[in-house]
């Protein structure tokens, strides 16, 4: 997925049997096992660490946590789905660009979920709620927020929000979230129909 | 923008066999037998010859905060490379010459084993081959890195970003270093001396003023695994699993080496090695000159250049 200037690839791969320990394994449930890693060259400084530190992994359960939410787990139980996503550019907005690639990811491996998962970002300046926002947006300050959103039943997967935020303010901030996650539904779910017309021509011939 | 050899399309049923196993692929001995006999024959199940690459697709510019970026598509093996210019101190040994990192990071992407720490065992040896490459004088003018002697100097970070491992991981790896490094512009400074003798850098107003390297002398790894009696150039995993011993060599458009490896747990007697080394000077060669053109092309073409993003 290109948001803008952020780049983000996700891989799925399963569900298949458990690596590693058996004992991880859920008896009535499948488990999500996420990687969230940045390309040492995505940033404007370079970083050193693709993953490992403490940001990376915060990310990872962060994307595991809206994945539990919205994949149908329990019709797998006993399996693992590993989702890797790595950041290749980045310019705000790293987290949702991560998920609207995973669920993308999540629907061409044929893994049933509840229902796309689209996320977004949003920040408050000058009183005025920002969505999507960029690097330069994001390193100003302020508050910023980061919604996953299940878009048919409006159901929220994660809110994720740092800062100080006037209560005041909070639901017209939900709301221009909201509505910009929506968005981001209509082009996911616009590229995914495209995609199996195409699909459905040539297997037709 | 991409250069294609003289390969056939891999046929459907074993492209879709390719997608199940990733980094290590485990073949029955029928199929490595086949395989062996195909080579004997110079025929190679995708219909090559012994000394044919795959189509390789060679792409430039394609990350936004790099210095330089290229990507690499070799058969399934996908490649990544930003190189990032910084300012630093140079080593205390070469106070007149900047320098080269390289770092190789194995995503999770290319197979689930990559995942946490798991690729970076694969990530260092690659990475320690490209550093044994580079070291000679002659690969990179280091000397045109220098800003001021003994206090700046500009430092390379390649970095290498693994995608998916389709077999021939050094070669695909080596010519997307190469064309990264083509890309790479390092901005120009200057530095100014004031009368109390304070040095200031200043960097030029015009953001397209830069230093670009001169990437004749850059070499490329040409890998060849020995099959039965012969060897191949640009195995696919398959071919990587019923070869036993394999030969890296690094050789520039010149036809100069400038290091040898051989990897794998066989072995291989002198008379083989000679052939080897005479195979893959030519065959480096001639991947020069089509890396070069491609590269060339593709700087021609400037502005007009159909931008196609990362994602095609």
């Amino acid at each position: 997925i290109e948001q803008g200037n952020t780049k983000a690839l996700a891989v799925v791969y399963g569900p298949h049997e458990i690596r590693g320990s058996r004992s991880k394994a859920l008896h009535d449930k499948a488990v999500i096992n996420c990687q969230y890693s940045m390309a040492t060259f995505s940033t404007a400084e370079r970083k050193r660490r693709p993953h490992g530190d403490r940001r990376s992994s915060e990310m990872t359960l962060h994307l595991k946590q809206t994945f539990e939410a919205a994949i149908l787990t329990q019709l797998y139980p006993r399996s693992q789905i590993d989702i890797y996503v790595q950041i290749l550019q980045a310019d705000g907005g790293n987290y949702c660009a991560c998920v609207n690639a995973a669920t993308l990811a999540i629907m061409d491996a044929g893994i049933p979920m509840r229902d796309y998962v689209c996320a977004c970002s949003v920040g408050f300046i000058e009183d005025t709620p920002l969505a999507d926002m960029s690097y330069v947006e994001e390193a100003a300050g302020g508050p910023q927020a980061a919604l996953a959103l299940l878009p048919k039943t409006e159901q929220i997967a994660l809110l994720e929000m740092n800062s100080r935020l006037h209560e005041d303010h909070l639901e017209r901030v939900i709301d221009a979230v909201s509505k910009a996650c929506k968005d981001v539904y209509a082009v996911l779910d616009s590229v995914v129909r495209e995609h199996l017309q195409e699909v459905s021509t040539l297997i037709a011939e | 923008t991409l250069f294609r050899s003289d390969a056939l399309r891999a046929p459907w049923i074993s492209a879709a066999w390719l997608k199940l196993e990733m980094a290590s692929v485990v073949l029955s001995e029928a199929e490595k037998v086949y395989i062996a006999h195909g080579i004997q024959e110079d025929l190679r199940v995708d219909g090559r010859g012994c000394e044919d690459y795959r189509c390789i697709e060679v792409e430039t510019d394609v990350v936004s905060n790099t210095s330089g970026s290229a990507r690499v598509k070799l058969g399934h093996t996908d490649i990544l490379v930003g190189v990032k210019a910084e300012m630093v101190m140079p080593k205390h040994e070469r106070p007149k010459e900047g320098y080269l990192e390289f770092f190789v990071d194995c995503s999770a992407n290319a197979t689930p084993e990559f995942e946490g720490r798991g690729g970076e065992e694969l990530g260092t040896e690659i990475s320690n081959t490209l550093y044994r490459i580079f070291n000679n004088d002659a690969s990179i003018n280091l000397k045109s890195l220098c800003i001021q002697p003994g206090e700046h100097c500009w430092v390379l970070y390649v970095d290498i970003l693994l995608l998916e491992c389709g077999g021939n991981l050094f070669d695909a790896i080596s010519i997307a270093a190469k064309a990264a490094l083509f890309n790479t512009r390092v901005p120009k400074v200057r530095v100014i001396e004031d009368e109390e003798g304070t040095k200031e850098i200043e960097l030029s107003d015009d953001p397209y003023d830069c230093i670009r390297l001169n990437v004749e002398n850059v070499p490329c790894i040409v890998t060849l695994s020995k099959i039965g009696h012969r060897h191949v150039v640009d195995a696919t995993l398959q071919e990587e699993a019923c070869s036993l011993a394999s030969l890296l060599i690094s050789v520039t458009s010149k036809g100069v080496l400038t290091c040898i490896r051989k990897v794998g747990k066989g072995s291989l007697d002198p008379e083989s090695i000679f052939e080897m080394i005479e195979t893959g000077k030519r065959v480096g060669k001639s991947l020069h000159i089509s890396l070069q053109d491609v590269l060339n092309k593709e700087e021609s073409l400037g502005k007009k250049r159909p931008k196609v993003g990362f994602l095609r």
